[in-house]
C-alpha cells in the first residue's frame, strides 16, 4: 500500500492563494544562552521546525500560506507528544498527503526520537480529512512513500533548510 | 558570417571616419562615394552601405556638419524607416546620432515628424530599436527649439504620438513613453482626442509589474506607478475620468488596484478644483466605508483611507458654500458612526479625526460631536476602554495640531472638560492601564491655559505623588517627559515643590524631569541624581550633562570624588558617564584630578577603575615623563600586592605606555618588561596602537611567555583583542588601524618557527596562541595567514586535548577559510563531531554543527556518505539547550538528504 498523494495533475489548484504574514524570529534570552539553563521543547520551537517548508504548488512557504500555524501546534512534555495539526488552503486540496509527509519527514528528522508526533488535518478543513489523517500515521505507508525516489526528491525539495 | 559582415563594416566605417577627421574627405564626398549602394534594390548591400554611413555619423565629431547638410541626411534616413526592417534599424541608429551630436533645423524636425507618424509602420522593430526611437522623440520634446516645431502641428501631432507609444510593454520604454506623454499633454491642445488621451495612460492604472529592478534598468514598480499617475494627473479635463477610473478599481478585488485607486484618488482630490470634491464626495463615502469595513487592521489600507478623508474634508472647506457642504460630509459620517459600537468597537473616530483634520473648519464642525462622544463615554466608566482613550488622545491632537485649533470657544471648551476627565482618571487606580495615553494627552492639553485650572493642578500634583509612593508601573521616561512639560508650563513654584518632593524620595525620572531648558537648576539636580547612585539615576545625569556641558566639570570632580564604593550594576553607566566628563571638561581639572588620584591610587578596585576611564579619555599632553614614572611606580607595587586586580593593573599600565610622548623619559617604560606576562602583552598593545618604538621590545617578551607561563597563550592574544571602551579611537590613528595587521606579520612568522622546532607541551602553547589570535582578528587579516598556519591546524584537529578556546578560534579560522585550506574530510569530521558534543562550551558546539552543515558546501556526496551514519548518530538534536537543538536539526535534514533522490 502507498500513499495517495493526488499527483497526475499539472494545473494548479488554487492559482491564487492568500498570503499571510508571517511572524518574527524567536527572540533569544539570556536563559536561552546560558548553557546551565533547560530550554523545553515548546510549541514556537516546533512550529520555527516547520514554517519554512515550502509549499509543493507556489513558491511560498507552509506558514505564509497558513497551512501552519503557532496555535495548531501542542506539546505535551509529560507525554512527550507532539502534536501538529495543518489546515490545507482549500478544502479539496490534492496535495495535503504530501505537505502532511513534508511535515512528518521534517519533524521525524528533527525532533529526538523519544517524542511522538501526531500529525493531524485541523477538523473540518478538507474534505478527505480522515483518511489523509490515517495515512499520515500510518509508519509503514510513511515509510514506503519515502522509498520512492520521485517523491523522496520532492518532499527534500520541499523541506530544504534555509541557510542559517 | 554575420560578425565578419558586422567587422567589415565597422572597419570601412572607422578608416571613413578618420579620413573625415583628418581633412582628407568629407561625409558629403563619402555618400557620393557610397553612391548607388545607398539605394540599392538588394537588402544586404543597402543594409551595409546604411549601417556604414550610420556608424560613420555616430562617430564623427559633434557639430561636424551643418544644418544644411543634416536636412538631406534626416529626409534620406526617415524615408528608409518605411523600408525593410533591417533598413529601419540602420536608419534609425543614424538618426539617433543626428539629433544626438548635429545641428537639425527647426523646419526639418517638423517634416520629419510628419513623415515619420503617416508613413513608419513600428510592428517589427525590436525592444532596443524602440528603445532608440523613444529616445529621439523624447529629445524632440525636451528641446524648446524642436518642441516649438512640433507644435505647429497643433493636435494633429496626437493620433501619430499615441501609435508611437501605444501596447508598449518594456517597463524602461514605458519611463520614457509616460515622461513624453506628459510632455505633449502639457504642450498640444487635446481637442476631440482628450479621451483617447486618458485612455492610453488608465490602461496601464494600476501597474502590474513585480520584476526584480535590477533586470529592467533600476525600473521598479514604484517608479511605474508614480509615472502613471503623473501622467493620469497631467491635464485639468482629465479629472473627471480620473475619479471614475479611482472608483472602479476601488471595487475591484486586488489589493494593490485598491490601494493604488486610494492614493491616486487623494491626489486628484486635492489636484483639481475643490469643486470636484463637492461633486463626488457622496459617491466616494460609501466605497471607502466599505473597503474599510472589509480590510480593517490592515495599516496599508487604513492609512490610505483616513488619508483620503482628510483629503476631502480640506477642499470641502475651501468651496465658497463651506459650511454647508462640510456639515453635510459630517453628518454622513457622525450618521454611520454615531452608535456606540460603530463609534468605538468599529473605530469610527478615527474617521471623525481624519476629517476634522482636513482644517480649522472641518474641525469646528465634526470634533464637538467627536468629543461629546467620548467625554459621555468617560463619564459612563463603563465604556473606558483602549478605544475611547485613544479616540480622546487623537482628538486633542487635532485641536492641538490645527493652525489656531484652541481659539474656537466649543473646542477650547471640549478640551476642557476631556482635561478635566483625565486629570480625573489619572487619581483613579483602576484605570492604571490608560495612564501613560492619558499622560500623552495631558501634555498636549498643557499649551492651552485655561484647560487646566487649579483643581487639575492639584489631582495632577496628587497623581505624582502617588507614582512615587506606589512605584508606579508607567514607563519612567513618559513620566519624566510628563513632569518636564508640567514643570514648564506651570512654573518655578510648580516644580519648586516637586524638587523638593524629588528629593526627599530620591525619584529620578521626578528630579531629571524638572531640568530647566536653560539649565538653571541643572547642577542641582544633578547633585542630587548623583547622591542616588543607581544606574537610572546615572543615566538621567549623562542625559542632562549631553545637553548642558558647561555641568562637566561640576558631574567629573563629583564622580572621582564622592563614590567610595561602585556597585556592580552601575559600573557600566558610570564608566559612560565618567568617559563623557573625562572629555567634556577644561585641561586644568584633569591634571589636578589625574594628581589627586595619583595620590589616592591604591588596591581599591574604585580607584583603579577611575584611574583607567580618566587615562582612557585624557590626551597624551597631559601626562608627562616624570607622571607616568611615578604613575608606573605605583601601578606596580600594587600589582605585587594585588593578583586579583591584574588585569585592570595591566589596563591601566597599557593606557601609560600608550599615552607616553616618544623623545621623553623612557627608562619607567624599560622596567615594565619584567612585568608580569598580562602586563607584558597589555602595555605591548599600548604601544603598538601609538607605534612606539619600544612596541616590539615587549612584543619580544610577551612571544617567549607563550612557553613559558600557563597564561601566555590568552595574555599574548590579549594584544589583538579588540577593547574599543578602553582604547578609545583617538590620536595614532593610522597607527590604531593598521595594528592588528602589523601583529601578525610580526608574530605568525615567528609562532611557525617556532613552532617547527617545539616540544609537544610547547606546541599546544604555540597553537593555542595562533588559534586565539586568528579568532580576534578580522576574517581580511587571517586569510592573509591561513594557508601558510596548514600545518599547525592540521596539527591542531589531531589534538584532542586542544583547550576549548583556541579550538573557537582553530574552528572559526576553518569555517571561513575552508577552499584555502585544502583540507580533507577525515581531518575535519572526527574534531568537529567531538566539538559538537558536551562538554564543549556551548559556542563552539553551535560552531561546530553549523562547521559539519557547510561542509556539503566543500566535499563532494561521495565523500560525505561514509560519515552519513555517524553524523545523523551524533547530532545533538535532543540538547537541553534550543540554540543547540535548532542548529542541529538544520545539520540533520541536511545530512539526511545526502545520497537521497
Amino acid at each position: 500500500m502507498v500513499l495517495n498523494l493526488g499527483f497526475g495533475s499539472f494545473q494548479l489548484e488554487n492559482a491564487a492563494p492568500q498570503v499571510f504574514a508571517t511572524v518574527k524570529d524567536r527572540p533569544v534570552t539570556a536563559a536561552e544562552l546560558d548553557d546551565a539553563i533547560e530550554d523545553p521543547i515548546d510549541a514556537r520551537e516546533v512550529f520555527d521546525l516547520i514554517r519554512d517548508i515550502n509549499d509543493p504548488e507556489h513558491p511560498l512557504t507552509l506558514e505564509q500560506l497558513k497551512v501552519v500555524a503557532e496555535e495548531l501546534v501542542t506539546v505535551d512534555p509529560a507525554t512527550r507528544v507532539i502534536k501538529v495539526m495543518f489546515t490545507p488552503t482549500i478544502p479539496h486540496c490534492s496535495m495535503a498527503t504530501l505537505i502532511g509527509l513534508c511535515i512528518r519527514v521534517k519533524l521525524m528528522r528533527s525532533l529526538p526520537r523519544e517524542f511522538k508526533i501526531d500529525l493531524m488535518i485541523t477538523p473540518g478543513k478538507h474534505d478527505q480529512e480522515r483518511a489523509i489523517n490515517k495515512q499520515l500515521q500510518d509508519k509503514e505507508r510513511v515509510a514506503a512513500a519515502l522509498e520512492n525516489p520521485n517523491l523522496l526528491s520532492v518532499v527534500n525539495k520541499c523541506i530544504a533548510e534555509p541557510e542559517y | 558570417m554575420v560578425s565578419d559582415r558586422g567587422d567589415i563594416v565597422e572597419r570601412e566605417a572607422q578608416r571613413l571616419v578618420m579620413a573625415i577627421t583628418s581633412g582628407a574627405t568629407n561625409l558629403l564626398a563619402v555618400i557620393e562615394s557610397m553612391g548607388s549602394t545607398l539605394n540599392s534594390e538588394e537588402v544586404v548591400v543597402r543594409k551595409e552601405a546604411l549601417e556604414t554611413l550610420g556608424e560613420v555619423i555616430r562617430s564623427i565629431p559633434s557639430g561636424s556638419l551643418n544644418e544644411g547638410e543634416v536636412a538631406p541626411l534626416l529626409a534620406y534616413f526617415t524615408a528608409q524607416l518605411k523600408g525593410h526592417p533591417d533598413h529601419s534599424r540602420a536608419a534609425i541608429i543614424a538618426l539617433k546620432a543626428l539629433f544626438e551630436k548635429q545641428p537639425v533645423p527647426k523646419d526639418a524636425v517638423g517634416l520629419f515628424i510628419e513623415r515619420f507618424f503617416n508613413d513608419t509602420a513600428l510592428v517589427d522593430l525590436t525592444r532596443d530599436d524602440k528603445m532608440k526611437l523613444y529616445l529621439i522623440f523624447h529629445k524632440i520634446l525636451t528641446d524648446a527649439s524642436f518642441l516649438e516645431a512640433a507644435k505647429k502641428m497643433h493636435s494633429a501631432f496626437l493620433p501619430g504620438f499615441l501609435q508611437l507609444i501605444e501596447a508598449e510593454t518594456d517597463p524602461q520604454c514605458l519611463m520614457l513613453c509616460f515622461s513624453m506623454y506628459q510632455i505633449v499633454v502639457r504642450n498640444f491642445p487635446l481637442g476631440v482626442y482628450a479621451e483617447d488621451m486618458f485612455e492610453y495612460p488608465a490602461a496601464y492604472f494600476p501597474i502590474d509589474f513585480n520584476a526584480p529592478p535590477e533586470r529592467h534598468g533600476g525600473v521598479t514598480r514604484g517608479k511605474l506607478q508614480e509615472a502613471v499617475e503623473e501622467c493620469l494627473l497631467s491635464h485639468k479635463s482629465f479629472e473627471e475620468h480620473v475619479i471614475k477610473l479611482c472608483l472602479e478599481k476601488l471595487t475591484s478585488q486586488h489589493p494593490d488596484a485598491q490601494i493604488d485607486s486610494l492614493r491616486l484618488l487623494k491626489r486628484a482630490v486635492l489636484k483639481y478644483d475643490a469643486s470636484i470634491a463637492t461633486e463626488y464626495s457622496q459617491a466616494i463615502w460609501p466605497t471607502l466605508r466599505m473597503l474599510y469595513m472589509g480590510h480593517r487592521g490592515e495599516p496599508l489600507y487604513e492609512e490610505a483611507i483616513f488619508r483620503m478623508v482628510t483629503a476631502l474634508g480640506q477642499r470641502l472647506s475651501e468651496v465658497p458654500d463651506w459650511r454647508g457642504e462640510v456639515e453635510k460630509f459630517s453628518k454622513t459620517l457622525w450618521t454611520d458612526f454615531e452608535a456606540v459600537e460603530s463609534f468605538v468597537e468599529h473605530s469610527g473616530w478615527r474617521f471623525i479625526v481624519a476629517f476634522g483634520g482636513g482644517s480649522t473648519r472641518c474641525a469646528t464642525v465634526i470634533l464637538p460631536k467627536g468629543f461629546n462622544k467620548v467625554t459621555s463615554l468617560i463619564s459612563d466608566g463603563q465604556n473606558i476602554n483602549d478605544s475611547s482613550i485613544d479616540a480622546a488622545c487623537a482628538l486633542v491632537h487635532v485641536v492641538a495640531s490645527l493652525k489656531d485649533g484652541f481659539g474656537d470657544e466649543t473646542l477650547r471648551k471640549c478640551v476642557e472638560m476631556l482635561a478635566s476627565q483625565g486629570c480625573a482618571l489619572l487619581l483613579d487606580q483602576s484605570r492604571r492601564e490608560h495612564h501613560v495615553k492619558l499622560l500623552g494627552m495631558l501634555t498636549m492639553v498643557l499649551p492651552l491655559d485655561t484647560a487646566i485650572r487649579d483643581a487639575e493642578k492639584e489631582s495632577i500634583k496628587r497623581f505624582i505623588e502617588n507614582s512615587i509612593l506606589s512605584s508606579s508601573s508607567i514607563p519612567a521616561h513618559a513620566l519624566k517627559n510628563f513632569i518636564a512639560a508640567c514643570s514648564s508650563h506651570f512654573g518655578k513654584s510648580f516644580g519648586a515643590d516637586l524638587c523638593k518632593l524629588g528629593k526627599e524620595c530620591r525619584c529620578v525620572w521626578l528630579l531629571a524631569g524638572l531640568v530647566d531648558k536653560n539649565g538653571q537648576n541643572a547642577e542641582e539636580i544633578c547633585h542630587e541624581l548623583l547622591s542616588i547612585r543607581d544606574s537610572s539615576a546615572l543615566e538621567a545625569v549623562q542625559e542632562i550633562l549631553l545637553n548642558h556641558l558647561p555641568l562637566a566639570d561640576t558631574v567629573f570632580n563629583e564622580l572621582l570624588t564622592t563614590f567610595e564604593e561602585i556597585p556592580d550594576d552601575v559600573t557600566q553607566h558610570y564608566q559612560d558617564l565618567l568617559a563623557i566628563a573625562t572629555r567634556s571638561v577644561p585641561s586644568s581639572v584633569i591634571s589636578t584630578q589625574i594628581d589627586s588620584l595619583c595620590g589616592r591610587l591604591s588596591i581599591d578596585s574604585t580607584s583603579l577603575l577611575q584611574f583607567r576611564v580618566v587615562l582612557s579619555n585624557c590626551p597624551p599632553a597631559y601626562l608627562t615623563a616624570s607622571t607616568c614614572r611615578i604613575l608606573a611606580d605605583k601601578l606596580s607595587s600594587i600589582a605585587k600586592t594585588s593578583a586579583s586586580s591584574s588585569l585592570i593593573l595591566s589596563q591601566c599600565l597599557a593606557l601609560l605606555a600608550n599615552k607616553h610622548q616618544e623623545g621623553s623619559d623612557a627608562s619607567w617604560l624599560r622596567e615594565l618588561l619584567e612585568s608580569d606576562c598580562l602586563s607584558v602583552s597589555y602595555i605591548a598593545k599600548g604601544l603598538l596602537m601609538r607605534n612606539h618604538e619600544l612596541c616590539e621590545n615587549f612584543m619580544e617578551v610577551a612571544f617567549r611567555n607563550i612557553c613559558d607561563h600557563n597564561e601566555g597563550p590568552v595574555s599574548f592574544a590579549t594584544i589583538v583583542k579588540p577593547e574599543p571602551k578602553i582604547f578609545p579611537r583617538e590620536g595614532g590613528c593610522t597607527a590604531r588601524i593598521l595594528y592588528t595587521q602589523r601583529f601578525m606579520t610580526w608574530s605568525m612568522p615567528r609562532l611557525l618557527e617556532r613552532f617547527d622546532t617545539a616540544s609537544e607541551t610547547e606546541k599546544i602553547a604555540l597553537s593555542s596562541a595562533i588559534c586565539l589570535a586568528l579568532h580576534e582578528v578580522s576574517l581580511e587579516i587571517a586569510e592573509k595567514f591561513t594557508s601558510k598556519l596548514r600545518p599547525v591546524i592540521l596539527w591542531c584537529l589531531s589534538q584532542p586535548s586542544l583547550p576549548a578556546e583556541p579550538s573557537k578560534g582553530l574552528l572559526k579560522c576553518i569555517r571561513r577559510n575552508f577552499p584555502q585550506l585544502q583540507l580533507s574530510i577525515h581531518a575535519v569530521i572526527q574534531p568537529l563531531l567531538r566539538w559538537s558534543q558536551r562538554p564543549s562550551p556551548m559556542e563552539l558546539r553551535i560552531e561546530a554543527i553549523s562547521g559539519l552543515h557547510e561542509l556539503k558546501d566543500h566535499f563532494e556526496t561521495h565523500q560525505l556518505l561514509p560519515h552519513k551514519k555517524q553524523v545523523l548518530k551524533s547530532l545533538p538534536i535532543g540538547d537541553r539547550k534550543r540554540l543547540i537543538r535548532r542548529a542541529a536539526a538544520c545539520t540533520s535534514v541536511t545530512w539526511h538528504m545526502l545520497g537521497e533522490a
